[in-house]
C-alpha cells in the first residue's frame, strides 16, 4: 500500500480557514497530496469540498492558513499552477456556442504540453461529434468533453469536483477509467471530491472526510477502513457487564445479540470483548458510507487518525 | 479473469478480489501455472485502484495461492505447497471456531457436535457418490 | 515565360473575359436606354442619384470581384488568393502588386473612356482625379480584404461592403457645384492618396504573404492570422493570449462594426429615396450616427465583462476562470478587442461621413461651416483640423468604452447598473443639449464665454470632493485598495466628461484640445483602462 516513488508534495494545505459572511466554510483544514496518489475528498453537500478545491485552483484567496500547489502560490501565479492542472467541475460550464473542435483548438492554445493525437484518440473513443455545438450535446457528452480537455495536456494533477453527479453509469465508468489510467501510465496525481462513497472506496488511496467545514478523518483509505468495525456479540454467561468501550459509536440491542459499531485496532478490541465475556458472533469492517454516517452524526466519535 | 465486485456489504475491495481469486482457483477455473492478469490490466478492467489490486496479489502470494516470478508475472501455484495447506487450515479453523461459539450459545455439548459432524459428512459422501 | 504576363493574363480568367467585354459594351447601351426614357422613370423615382454614374458603379462592382480573384467554386463564393499562383517563382510582393496595378490601370482607362463616350457628350464635366482615386482606393481595399479573409466565411461581408460603398457613392456623387467639388477634391484626394491607397497596397501584400506561407509551412499549432482570427478556427493558436483574443472578438468584436454598417446601410437607403434637399436630414443622420456610435461603444464596454453579449450573468464561469492565463493578459485581450472593434467601426464612419460631405449636396451647407471653423480658430490648415475631428471623438468613445469595461470587470451587478444609467444619462444630455443650443444660438452666445471657466470650476470641485470622500472611506478601511483605485478612475472619468459637456461646441473642443494639458489628460484617460481593468478583474476572479 505504498504511494509512488517520490514523496514530493503536489498539494500542501495548512490550517486553511475560510468564512463567508460569518459562516465557516472551512475550519483549519490540513491536506497533503503527494505525487502519484489518488486522493478523495468526501462530505455531504455544503461540507466545503468545492470551497477547498477552489482554493487549490487559486479562485479563492486563503483568508488564513496557506495553500501551496507545485511549490507555488496559486493566487499569485495562476498560469504556472493552472497549466499543470486538469480540472473538471461539477457542471462543466463550457461555452455553449463553441463546437467541439473549436473548444479543442481553443484549449490547446493554452497548454504547451497539449497532445493533439491523444485528444483525437479520446474524442474518437468517446464518439463525440466534432462539428456539433456544445449546447446541442447531452449532459454525459459534455462531461466527456470536459474529461478530454482536462486530460489532453497531460497535467500533473487531475482535479475533479463531483465529476459523476447526475451522470449515467457509463460516463461514470469513463471518468473512473480516466483516473486510474492517468495514475498508472503517467504517474499523475488525482484529487477528486465525491459524495458517491462507493466510487471513492474503489479508487482512492487516501481520503479526507469533511463535515461542516472541518475534517472528520484523514489518512490512507485502507487504514481507515481497517480501524472501523461492526461486531455482533453475545454474552457468554447470564451476567451482562456493561460494555464501556472507548471509541464506540453505536450499540444496538438485537434481542440476545448486540451490535456494536466501534473504532480501534482489531486485536485490542477482540481482547476487550474477551475480558467482558462477550463472544464475537460476527465481525466485519464498516463501509465508507457507514463510517461517514457514524462520524458525522457523532462528533465525540474520534479516532485520532489525523 | 472475471472478478465481480459487490459494494456496500462491508467487505473491503481487496478482500473481495482475494476471495474471488481463491474461489476461481479452488473451483478449478484457474489452473496451476495459469498467469493472472497484470495489476494494471486488472485495475483498469474492474476500475479499482492499482494499489488495492497489488495488495490483493500480495495477500494471495503470502497465503501461498500464487507465486510471483520476477520479470514474468504472477502465476497460480500448485496446491501441494505447504503454505497453501496452512492457510487452508486457517480458514477451516475459523469456520470451526464460529460453529463452536454458536453451539455454546445453544448449549449443545461437544460430543453432540461431533455426532452432527459425522452425520453431515455421511450425507455429503452419499450425495457425491 | 514572363511571370508578369502570366499573372496579368490570369486576372482576366477565361470565365470572366466574356463578362468584362460585355460590361464594356453593355454599359453604354444601358445608359443610352435609360437616358432616352428619362421622362418615363424620373416622375416615379425621386432618386437623388446622378444616373450618369450609376452604370459605371455597377460595372465597378463586377470589376471588384474580377480583380480580387473572387469566384464561385462549387457552391461557395470564394474570395481568397488563388493557391496555384503561389507555385510561381515570384515574390509575394509581386504576386500582390500585379493585380492591384492591373486593376488601377484598367479602372483608370475604363473611366477615361467612359467619360469620353458618355459623360462629356451629355454635357457633364467629371472631376476625373477624384473619382478615379476613390475608385482605386475602394478597389484595392476590397482586394486586400478579400485576400486577407479569403477561404473563410467573409465573402458575404465583402459583398456587403461593396454594395454599401456603391450605394453611398452613387447616392451622393454629383449635384455639387464644380468649384466646391474641386476644393474638396484636393482634400479628399490628398487623404485617399495619403492613407487609403498605400495602406491598401500594404494590406494586400501582407495578406498574400501570410496566406502563402501559412500553406507552405503548415505548423501544427500556430495560426498566423492576419488581422482578425477567422470566425471559425481550423487549428490551435500559438499561445493562450491569441486564443483569448479570438474568443473575445468572436463574442464581442463584430458587434460594433456590424451596428455601424447596419446604420450606414439604413441611412444610405433612406438617402437614396430622399428627394432634393437632404441637408437637414443628413445633419440629423450624422449626429444620430455619432450618438449611436458613442452609445454602442459604451455599452460594449459594459457588456464585455459578461460571458456573452446580452447575458444577464456577470460571473466568470469555472471554465474561463481556470484558463492558465494571467489576469493582466486576460484583460488585455478584452481591451485589445474593444480597441480594434472601436477603431474599425470608427473608420467605417469616417469613410462614410467623408464621402457624404465630399460628394453630397451637403457641401453647400458644410463648406461655409468649415470655413467659419477655420476662420474662428485662426487656423489655415483644414487638413489638421479634419484629422483632429476624426481622432477626438474616437478617443472619447474609447475612454467611455475602456472605463466602462473596468467598472464592469468588478463583477458587481449594482455598480454595473449605476454605470449603465450614468452612461446613458451623460450621452443623452450631451447630445440633447448640443441640439438645443444649436436651435437657440442666442443662449449659446451668452453661455459660450463662460463655458471654460464654469466647466473647469464645477468639475474641479466635484473631482476634489469625490477624491476626499474616497480617501476618507479608505482610511476607515471600509474599502479595498484595488476597488478604491478603480472607483477613483471611474469617478475621474465621469467628471472629466462632465467638464467636456460644458465645452461641447466643436470649435471649443478643438480649441481646448489643442492645449497641451488637455491633450495630456486625454492621453491619460485613454491609457487609464489598461491600469484599472486588470485591478478590477483581479478582484472578481479570486475572492
Amino acid at each position: 500500500m505504498s504511494s509512488s516513488a517520490s514523496a514530493e508534495a503536489i498539494v500542501s494545505i495548512k490550517n486553511l480557514t475560510r468564512t463567508f459572511n460569518d459562516k465557516i466554510a472551512l475550519n483549519k483544514v490540513n491536506l497533503e497530496v503527494n505525487r502519484g496518489q489518488i486522493f478523495g475528498i468526501v462530505g455531504e453537500n455544503g461540507a466545503g469540498k468545492t470551497t477547498l478545491i477552489k482554493h487549490m485552483l487559486g479562485l479563492y484567496k486563503a483568508q488564513s492558513g496557506s495553500v501551496v500547489m507545485f511549490n507555488k502560490n496559486p493566487v499569485l501565479d495562476p498560469p504556472a499552477v493552472l497549466s499543470n492542472i486538469g480540472y473538471l467541475s461539477e457542471e462543466p460550464d463550457l461555452p455553449a456556442w463553441m463546437t467541439v473542435s473549436e473548444i479543442l483548438y481553443y484549449s490547446a492554445s493554452f497548454y504547451p504540453k497539449w497532445d493533439q493525437q491523444y485528444a483525437d484518440k479520446l474524442i474518437d473513443a468517446f464518439e463525440l461529434p466534432r462539428s456539433k455545438k456544445i449546447k446541442e450535446l447531452s449532459k454525459g457528452q459534455r462531461a466527456r468533453i470536459g474529461l478530454v480537455l482536462a486530460q489532453a495536456h497531460r497535467p500533473e494533477l487531475l482535479l475533479l469536483d463531483e465529476p459523476s453527479s447526475g451522470l449515467d453509469p457509463i460516463v461514470r465508468k469513463d471518468i473512473l477509467g480516466a483516473i486510474i489510467c492517468g495514475v498508472m501510465e503517467e504517474g499523475r496525481s488525482v484529487v477528486f471530491s465525491s459524495h458517491l462513497l462507493e466510487e471513492v472506496e474503489r479508487v482512492c488511496d487516501y481520503l479526507v472526510m469533511l463535515h461542516k467545514g472541518h475534517i472528520l478523518l484523514s489518512g490512507a483509505l485502507d487504514d481507515i477502513i481497517a480501524d472501523h468495525h461492526i461486531f455482533t456479540v453475545k454474552y457468554a454467561g447470564p451476567t451482562k457487564s456493561p460494555l464501556n468501550l472507548e471509541n464506540c459509536h453505536k450499540i444496538t440491542n438485537l434481542g440476545p445479540e448486540i451490535r456494536i459499531e466501534c473504532a480501534g485496532e482489531i486485536e485490542t478490541l477482540k481482547q476487550n470483548f474477551c475480558q467482558l465475556s462477550a463472544d464475537i458472533i460476527h465481525h466485519r469492517t464498516m463501509t465508507l458510507d457507514e463510517i461517514f454516517t457514524a462520524r458525522s452524526e457523532d462528533p465525540q466519535f474520534s479516532l485520532g487518525i489525523m | 479473469m472475471n472478478i465481480q465486485l459487490v459494494q456496500g456489504n462491508g467487505i473491503p475491495v481487496y478482500l473481495q478480489i482475494v476471495n474471488q481469486v481463491k474461489y476461481l482457483i479452488s473451483s478449478g477455473r484457474l489452473q496451476k501455472d495459469h498467469e493472472l492478469p497484470a495489476i494494471r490490466v486488472l485495475a483498469e478492467a474492474i476500475l479499482v485502484n492499482p494499489n488495492t489490486v497489488a495488495k490483493a496479489y500480495r495477500e494471495l502470494e503470502v497465503a501461498g495461492w500464487v507465486i510471483k516470478r520476477a520479470g514474468a508475472g504472477t502465476f497460480v501455484s500448485g496446491e501441494a505447497s505447504p503454505l497453501n495447506k496452512l492457510s487452508q487450515e486457517k480458514i477451516i479453523r475459523q469456520s470451526i471456531s464460529a460453529v463452536l461459539v454458536e453451539a455454546k450459545q445453544m448449549n449443545i455439548s461437544l460430543p453432540e457436535i461431533k455426532d452432527l459432524v459425522d452425520e453431515e459428512h455421511h450425507k455429503l459422501q452419499i450425495n457425491q457418490a | 515565360m514572363n511571370t508578369t504576363f502570366i499573372l496579368v493574363k490570369d486576372i482576366f480568367r477565361p470565365q470572366h473575359r466574356l463578362g468584362v467585354l460585355l460590361y464594356i459594351l453593355l454599359i453604354p447601351l444601358l445608359f443610352v436606354l435609360l437616358k432616352s426614357h428619362e421622362h418615363w422613370w424620373s416622375e416615379y423615382f425621386l432618386i437623388n442619384t446622378n444616373l450618369y454614374y450609376l452604370p459605371l458603379l455597377l460595372s465597378f462592382f463586377y470589376f471588384s470581384m474580377v480583380f480580387s480573384y473572387a469566384d464561385f467554386s462549387g457552391k461557395a463564393f470564394e474570395t481568397g488568393f488563388p493557391k496555384y499562383l503561389y507555385l510561381l517563382p515570384v515574390h509575394s510582393r509581386k504576386l500582390a502588386s500585379i493585380p492591384l496595378l492591373t486593376s488601377a490601370t484598367f479602372l483608370t482607362f475604363y473611366y477615361l473612356i467612359y467619360c469620353q463616350l458618355i459623360l462629356i457628350p451629355f454635357g457633364l464635366e467629371p472631376a476625373t482625379l477624384l473619382v478615379i482615386i476613390t475608385m482605386i482606393a475602394i478597389q484595392w481595399w476590397v482586394q486586400a480584404i478579400g485576400w486577407a479573409f479569403g477561404h473563410r466565411q467573409f465573402a458575404g461581408i465583402i459583398l456587403l461592403l461593396i454594395v454599401i460603398n456603391s450605394l453611398i457613392v452613387s447616392a451622393f456623387i454629383l449635384k455639387a457645384p464644380p468649384q466646391v467639388f474641386t476644393d474638396n477634391a484636393r482634400l479628399i484626394a490628398k487623404l485617399s492618396f495619403a492613407f487609403f491607397i498605400p495602406s491598401g497596397l500594404l494590406l494586400a501584400v501582407v495578406a498574400v504573404k501570410k496566406d502563402r506561407y501559412n500553406d507552405k509551412i503548415m505548423p501544427a499549432k500556430k495560426n498566423y492570422n492576419l488581422l482578425l482570427p477567422g470566425f471559425k478556427i481550423k487549428q490551435a493558436f500559438s499561445n493562450g493570449f491569441r486564443a483569448q483574443v479570438w474568443y473575445d472578438f468572436r463574442l464581442f468584436g463584430y458587434i460594433l462594426p456590424a451596428i455601424v454598417i447596419g446604420i450606414a446601410v439604413l441611412f444610405s437607403a433612406l438617402m437614396l429615396i430622399q428627394g432634393d434637399d437632404p441637408h437637414k436630414s443628413t445633419t440629423a443622420i450624422m449626429v444620430i450616427t455619432l450618438l449611436m456610435f458613442f452609445m454602442a461603444a459604451s455599452v460594449i464596454g459594459l457588456e464585455m465583462a459578461k460571458p456573452s453579449f446580452g447575458n444577464s450573468e456577470l460571473t466568470l464561469s469555472n471554465f474561463m476562470a481556470t484558463r492558465p492565463l494571467s489576469d493582466a493578459r486576460y484583460v488585455y485581450a478584452k481591451l485589445i478587442v474593444a480597441f480594434c472593434s472601436l477603431l474599425s467601426a470608427w473608420l467605417i464612419i469616417v469613410v462614410i461621413d467623408t464621402y457624404i460631405i465630399a460628394f453630397s449636396p451637403l457641401n453647400e451647407f458644410f463648406m461655409p461651416f468649415w470655413q467659419q471653423l477655420i476662420y474662428g480658430l485662426n487656423s489655415n490648415n483644414s487638413l489638421s483640423l479634419y484629422l483632429l475631428s476624426i481622432t477626438l471623438p474616437a478617443a472619447l468613445a474609447w475612454v467611455f468604452c475602456g472605463n466602462n469595461l473596468s467598472i464592469a470587470l468588478l463583477g458587481n451587478k449594482v455598480i454595473l447598473l449605476v454605470a449603465t444609467f450614468v452612461t446613458i444619462f451623460v450621452l443623452i444630455f450631451f447630445f440633447g443639449s448640443s441640439i438645443w443650443f444649436h436651435k437657440h444660438p442666442e443662449h449659446w452666445q451668452i453661455l459660450k464665454p463662460l463655458l471654460p471657466n464654469i466647466g473647469i470650476f464645477i468639475s474641479s470641485t466635484l473631482l476634489f470632493m469625490g477624491a476626499i470622500f474616497i480617501f476618507w472611506l479608505a482610511r476607515r478601511n471600509k474599502i479595498e485598495r484595488d476597488l478604491l483605485r478603480t472607483l477613483v478612475a471611474a469617478m475621474a472619468t465621469i467628471y472629466w466628461v462632465l467638464w467636456l459637456l460644458t465645452a461641447f461646441s466643436f470649435p471649443q473642443i478643438a480649441l481646448q484640445a489643442q492645449t497641451i494639458i488637455t491633450l495630456l489628460m486625454l492621453a491619460f484617460y485613454c491609457c487609464l483602462p489598461f491600469l484599472t481593468a486588470p485591478l478590477s478583474f483581479a478582484r472578481s476572479r479570486r475572492k
